[in-house]
């Protein structure tokens, strides 16, 4: 048994009498302590499966099945849960709370966790304890971006997702944040899925899948991944 | 693309921001129709209010001024007002203050002619107007005040001034009227009679006045169009059309007391001549009394004389009488001495013959008895022979006796012894016959003598009765005599005292033509006297021309209006404020929020003017909607709600409604400025940006470490979701200013309005719950008398309904200083009596007050409206006049009153206290028992009036809840406008804020827990509020209650703890309730969509 499964689901919004089928009949599977990425143009709906993945949408047909809990079927305490216990989120524009330093930006998270982190040890270990103090004005995209993990992190979560977490940053920071979550993921053997539609990068996930028009397209896997900074793009 | 495509396309864009955003959009609306309601209603309540007067007051013709004189006023008088140029028209008429006895108690009216011209024109309620003399009008009070109706009898009663000129005096109530003098139905002005306040106005034909001096012109003067009552500019322009006719007025009236002196002078010396001539008159028939006095007198004392002779006489006849008597009785007496005499006479004469006669038989018998002693000589010789023999022998006699020698010596012995007696008898015979024989002779002589006696007596006895019988003839003449005289003598008393008669009449008719005299001279003395006394008593000779504010209320109403034109500057101002602040916020976070899309549009190359007119236009249209659904509201329903509140105290029409073009620009204007305005200026702050700059995120405000983290000791002990909140607090400085003065604003409102109605209750349940005790008071007439005052006491001693009473002296004056006068209640009452009815509190301490002989206590009111303290000096001016000292001010609600003990009365009036009136309890407070208790008082002689604190209450209560009204409406309005603003931060709270809520939505959170981030802000934020609307409050219902205070009425000065309590209570629950609005929304926030875009 995989550790999330997709079978069947389809995400449909309605617009007025327009149907939108986002997402039509996506299958696919994620092992535990995979570094996955999930790639495809614009419009695709890749944001759509991180979204229902993360419980922060759900799914209009099929089954979500996440570490053997089907949470597609979860009602939205369930899910709420689901992201407070299971799921720690990176968004592209970091969604840092401005009005908190980088450290209670960790705490803000790990303070309803059940298991978690050490929040001061989080941030010095993705590199920013001499900025621990700062708030996220005061701290560089790359750092903010850190900041995001570090937060997604203390939750000691199941699964790590990502959606566009270079998007916003330069080559270079890009760079140190997907080395960031590569090590997350070989060190402390997270799941992580990022979502990109940056081609480039898919040579350093164990997993790629690559969906089109609400379908996995192709879904190849890694023997061999390459390290993050082999990488050019 | 054609051009208008691109028009419909903005077009569409406004009316779906408006859709998406319509709790927005309606709140915006509601706030600036609220506010604009609140403000433009009040503002034109007062207006209206005036409006309203001005044009009854148009429409009833009432005069502008008003024209009595100190002297009267006559045709010519009224001819040259009439001839001035700023009289429009004018009318000279009659109006008097009268009693009215209607029922058991006296009243004093105004009665006013009815008016013939186009002047103070009266409304004829119901009934008709009066078409006899004896026919009157009531004002519309007098139902309920006097208990008149139509087809009720009643009694006019003038002054003693007025006593000729009105000639009617009893009325049937034909109609009520209504007039536009008299617009309070509270005051009726004060008169100059009875006690001084006029209860009502009655109208009587004008032919029921009898007199060429008018009391009174009512004048109407030329205005220039459109001058309006109850303005600055009329009443500046009567002010000097009353100072222009000042010189005239005076002219005429000292033209009218120089021919009232002149009148008087000639009267005095019409007089003086009469009183000489009546004099000499008097003087010449004195005289002719003084003359016949005289000669009665003289002809009484010859009388008394020839009374006295009279009775002299008598009395000789009537001793001469008398002595006839006397003498007859003599003569009687004698005449029986006489008879006596005889008879003894005659005894003495058989006892002489019967004498003789016995010694003729002694003599012959002795003659014979000597013979037998002769005869037995010759024994008896023998036998005293033998016996001396034997005697010489010694025998004794006794042994002869005893028969010792026999019987023969024995009887010889009793011979000789016999013998010898026989001579002894004989010798003794003889010598008693030679006595008889000279007493016989004796004898004789006497009777010779008596008898010569006797017959000298009856010959003097003779002569005695013939004396008698002359004297007595004399007598009997004498008397006819004198009765001659008597009767001449009474003919003389007839006489006399017929002349006694003539004279006393003479003299009473003298007395009566002089005290005729006297009397029709002091009459006439007296009255020049009292012409003169009441010329002298005219201080000031002059005519007092007054403006419409000499009648009651028309001020009053004014100043109501003036009030609530008070009211409405500020209060609905801050009401105002705290609606355009939160539009204000609103619309620039609006403006904020679409940065990106505002972006995008300049990136598209539209203008300025195309960005903004959508921003401007959704700003525009809730207020602009906003401000002319609150004018329509505000200008209908407050002024309408208010007035129908006045209407109890006033008695004019309904409202007149009307529109302020000002008031409604300045509304528009106002709103428009707050919303549309500043939508504008946020639009072109935001527009001056480049595209690229606005589509990126705007640069987050920096966090920052607040000052609390630089105090140690609390940030420490703070866990970290407190201080989460705290940052988040002192972070957003705007929304927290905002916010807390939103809340605060409303909580102040509340405050205010509750703490309004509060005062306003204060009054009733302090006055008449603490202060005030006594059941009811009765009045009785000044000169009441001590029978009736004692009947009185009696029946309160005795009546089981009335537990105690005490006597005081209660009167209306008015107290001054430079400051102000006002109308007070002087009570005069016993120190130690007041508790009982009353309790006096220091004003200041709360202590209660004891009233010394020190000063008079006043209420804290009236010390505040004469700027006066303790210690200070006040003018009493009254029935009595002084100045007091004020030695104690109290606390008191209603009306002004004044105490002070009889001592200190009589102290400072220099007279004592005439008691007029009593306090009372009842053992039971309800009506029924009440109204008997009156009852049976004002049957009784003396008692003139009663007022039952219940009453007082209750009309009280009525007034009160006009004004509770009005607070009503202000805590309503102030409770919708809490709402909204409440609802309406939180709104933007949330809008402000969604990324972040979507952030920790994300991060798991729950939606309590989401809830509860914000709230925690949103306590402190609520309770800040309530703290800065408790401090803003206060001042502002301090402010409220000075500004809506009435001269008469102080309102609780405390702001009631309950007001705050009811305010913070209404302030948590509007909060409460927004926040359970915003809670559903927060769980409804779409974390995808939050968290797509970058902000």
């Amino acid at each position: 048994m995989s550790f999330v499964k997709f079978e069947d689901v389809s995400k449909i919004y309605h617009s007025g009498e327009v149907e939108i089928k986002a997402v039509d009949h996506i299958n696919f599977e994620i092992e535990k302590g995979e570094f996955c990425v999930i790639v495809g143009p614009s419009g695709a709906g890749k944001t759509t499966v991180l979204n229902m993945l993360g419980g922060m949408d759900s799914a209009s047909e099929g089954t979500i099945t996440v570490d053997d809990t089907v949470v597609s079927e979860f009602n939205a305490k369930e899910l709420t849960k689901y992201r407070r216990y299971d799921v720690g989120f990176v968004f592209q524009f970091y969604n840092l709370v401005g009005n908190l330093t980088a450290l209670e930006n960790v705490e803000l998270a790990a303070q309803i966790c059940k298991d978690p982190l050490d929040a001061s040890e989080v941030i010095e270990g993705v590199g920013l304890a001499d900025r621990a103090g700062n708030f996220p004005g005061q701290l560089s995209g790359g750092e903010q971006q850190r900041v995001a993990i570090a937060r997604a992190l203390a939750k000691n979560p199941k699964l790590l997702l990502c959606d566009e977490p270079t998007g916003a940053l330069d080559y270079v920071t890009g760079k140190q944040i997907l080395k960031l979550l590569q090590d997350t993921c070989r060190n402390e053997g997270v799941t992580v899925i990022v979502i990109t539609h940056n081609s480039a990068l898919t040579p350093m996930a164990d997993r790629v899948i690559k969906i089109k028009n609400g379908t996995v397209a192709e879904m190849t896997l890694n023997a061999h991944p390459t390290p993050v900074e082999k990488i050019e793009w | 693309m054609k051009k208008s495509n691109s028009r419909k396309a903005i077009n569409k864009d406004f009316v779906r921001e408006i859709l998406n955003t319509k709790s927005r959009f309606l709140s915006i609306l509601i706030l600036v129709a609220l506010a604009v309601a609140f403000l433009s209603g009040l503002r034109a309540t007062s207006p209206d209010m005036k409006l309203t007067g001005e044009h009854y007051f148009e429409q009833q013709k009432l005069a502008d001024i008003q024209i009595m004189s100190t002297v009267g006023i006559t045709e010519e008088d009224f001819d040259e007002v009439l001839k001035k140029d700023v009289i429009e028209d004018a009318e000279a008429t009659y109006v008097i203050d009268a009693f009215v006895s209607a029922g058991a108690t006296d009243n004093v009216v105004k009665v006013y002619a009815l008016p013939e011209k186009e002047i103070n024109k009266v409304l004829i309620l119901d009934g008709r107007m009066p078409e006899a003399k004896n026919e009157c009008l009531v004002d519309e009070d007098s139902e309920w005040k006097l208990g008149i109706k139509i087809g009720d009898s009643i009694k006019l009663t003038p002054p003693d001034t007025y006593d000729e000129m009105f000639t009617v005096r009893d009325y049937t109530v034909v109609g009520v009227v209504r007039s536009a003098l008299y617009i309070s139905n509270t005051s009726k002005g004060t008169g100059s009679i009875g006690s001084g306040q006029i209860a009502n106005y009655f109208y009587v034909p004008r032919e029921v006045f009898d007199s060429d001096l008018y009391t009174t012109i009512f004048a109407r003067i030329v205005k220039p169009e459109g001058m309006m009552a109850y303005t600055e500019e009329y009443d500046d322009y009567v002010e000097d059309v009353i100072d222009s006719l000042e010189d005239f007025g005076a002219a005429r009236a000292n033209g009218r007391y120089g021919s009232l002196v002149g009148k008087v002078d000639d009267a005095q010396a019409e007089l003086d001549d009469a009183k000489k001539d009546a004099d000499k008159k008097l003087n010449d028939a004195q005289k002719t009394l003084d003359d016949a006095n005289v000669t009665i007198e003289d002809g009484k004392k010859e009388i008394a004389d020839a009374d006295i002779k009279i009775a002299d006489a008598e009395k000789q006849l009537a001793d001469a009488q008398k002595q006839v008597e006397d003498g007859r009785k003599e003569l009687e007496d004698a005449y029986q001495e006489l008879l006596d005499a005889e008879a003894e006479y005659e005894k003495n004469y058989k006892k002489f013959l019967q004498g003789r006669a016995d010694y003729y038989y002694g003599a012959s018998q002795l003659e014979a008895g000597k013979k037998e002693l002769d005869a037995n000589a010759g024994e008896v010789a023998q036998g005293k022979e033998l016996i001396n023999q034997l005697k010489s022998i010694g025998v004794t006699d006794d042994m002869i006796t005893s028969g010792m020698f026999g019987s023969e010596l024995q009887d010889a012995y009793a011979d000789i012894q016999k013998y010898d007696n026989g001579v002894k008898q004989y010798n003794a015979g003889v010598a008693a016959l030679g006595d008889g024989y000279s007493s016989i002779v004796d004898a004789e002589k006497q009777l010779e003598d008596a008898r010569k006696e006797i017959d000298q007596g009856w010959r003097d006895y003779t002569d005695g009765l013939e004396k008698l019988d002359f004297a007595e003839q004399e007598i009997e003449k004498n008397k006819k005599l004198l009765e001659d005289h008597k009767v001449e003598l009474a003919d003389a008393k007839d006489k006399i005292a017929q002349g006694e008669e003539d004279y006393a009449k003479g003299v009473r008719d003298y007395t009566k033509a002089k005290k005729d005299a006297d009397k029709e001279i002091s009459d006439a003395q007296t009255k020049i006297d009292d012409a003169r006394d009441d010329l002298s008593d005219i201080k000031e000779v002059k005519w007092y021309i007054v403006s419409r504010s000499y009648n009651p209320g028309y001020a009053g109403l004014g100043q109501d209006a003036d009030r609530m034109g008070n009211l409405a500057k500020v209060f609905p101002l801050i009401f105002f404020l705290v609606a355009a602040l939160v539009c204000l916020t609103t619309m620039t976070r609006m403006v904020e929020e679409q940065r990106i899309q505002i972006g995008s549009m300049k990136a598209l190359g539209y203008s300025t003017w195309a960005i903004s007119k959508k921003y401007i236009g959704y700003g525009l249209f809730p207020s602009l909607f906003g401000a002319v659904l609150g004018l329509v509201i505000g200008y209908l329903l407050f002024p309408t709600m208010i007035f129908t509140a006045y209407q109890i105290m006033y008695e004019i029409p309904n409202i007149e409604l009307y529109q302020y073009t000002n008031v409604s620009v300045g509304c528009i204007i106002a709103a428009v400025a707050c919303t549309a305005i500043a939508t504008l200026a946020a639009c072109l702050a935001t527009l001056k940006e480049n595209p690229a700059n606005l589509m990126r995120p705007k640069t987050p405000t920096a966090g920052k470490r607040v000052f609390l983290e630089k105090i140690g000791f609390i940030w420490k002990n703070l866990n970290f979701i407190q201080k989460v909140t705290a940052r988040n607090l002192f972070r957003y400085k705007k929304r927290f200013w905002m916010t807390v003065i939103g809340i605060g604003g409303c909580t102040a409102l509340l405050i205010a309005a509750f703490g309004l109605r509060s005062s306003i209750t204060t009054i009733l349940t302090r006055q008449y719950g603490a202060l005030t005790h006594y059941s009811a008071q009765i009045v009785v007439e000044k000169d009441m008398d001590e029978d009736d005052r004692q009947i009185l006491e009696e029946y309160l001693d005795k009546e089981e309904g009335i537990i105690d009473y005490t006597n005081l002296r209660t009167t209306s004056v008015t107290t001054n200083t430079e400051k102000s006068a006002q109308t007070t209640y002087l009570c005069v009452m016993h120190s130690d009596e007041i508790p009982l009815y009353l309790t006096l509190y220091d004003y200041q301490t709360g202590e209660e007050l004891s009233i010394g002989d020190d000063g008079v206590y006043i209420d804290q009111k009236l010390s505040e409206l004469l700027g006066v303290n303790v210690g200070d000096t006040i003018f009493i001016d009254g029935d009595d006049k002084a100045y007091v000292s004020v030695a104690g001010i109290f606390e008191h609600y209603t009306a002004h009153f004044a105490y002070m003990t009889p001592a200190y009365y009589k102290q400072a009036f220099d007279k004592e206290a005439d008691m007029n009136a009593y306090y009372m309890h009842f053992a039971e407070e309800t009506e029924e028992f009440c109204n008997t208790q009156f009852e049976n008082v004002m049957n009784l002689d003396g008692v003139s009036g009663t007022s039952r604190v219940q009453d007082i209450i209750e009309t009280f209560l009525d007034a009160m809840d006009r004004i509770d009204f009005v607070v009503v409406i202000v805590i309503i309005s102030a409770a919708a406008l809490a709402l909204v603003v409440l609802y309406n931060l939180s709104n933007i709270n949330i809008t402000e804020r969604i990324r972040e809520l979507a952030t920790i939505k994300v991060l798991g959170f729950f939606d309590n827990e989401v809830s509860a981030y914000v709230y925690r802000e949103n306590v402190v934020l609520t309770v800040l509020g309530i703290v800065l609307g408790i401090i803003s409050g206060h001042w502002l219902h301090v402010w409220l209650v000075r500004t809506v205070e009435i001269d008469l009425m102080m309102f609780g000065r405390q702001t009631d703890p309950k007001a705050y309590l009811y305010a913070a209570i209404l302030t948590v629950v509007f909060s409460v309730l927004a926040n359970v609005v915003a809670h559903f929304k927060m769980k409804k926030i779409d974390m995808v969509e939050s968290l797509k875009s970058a902000e």
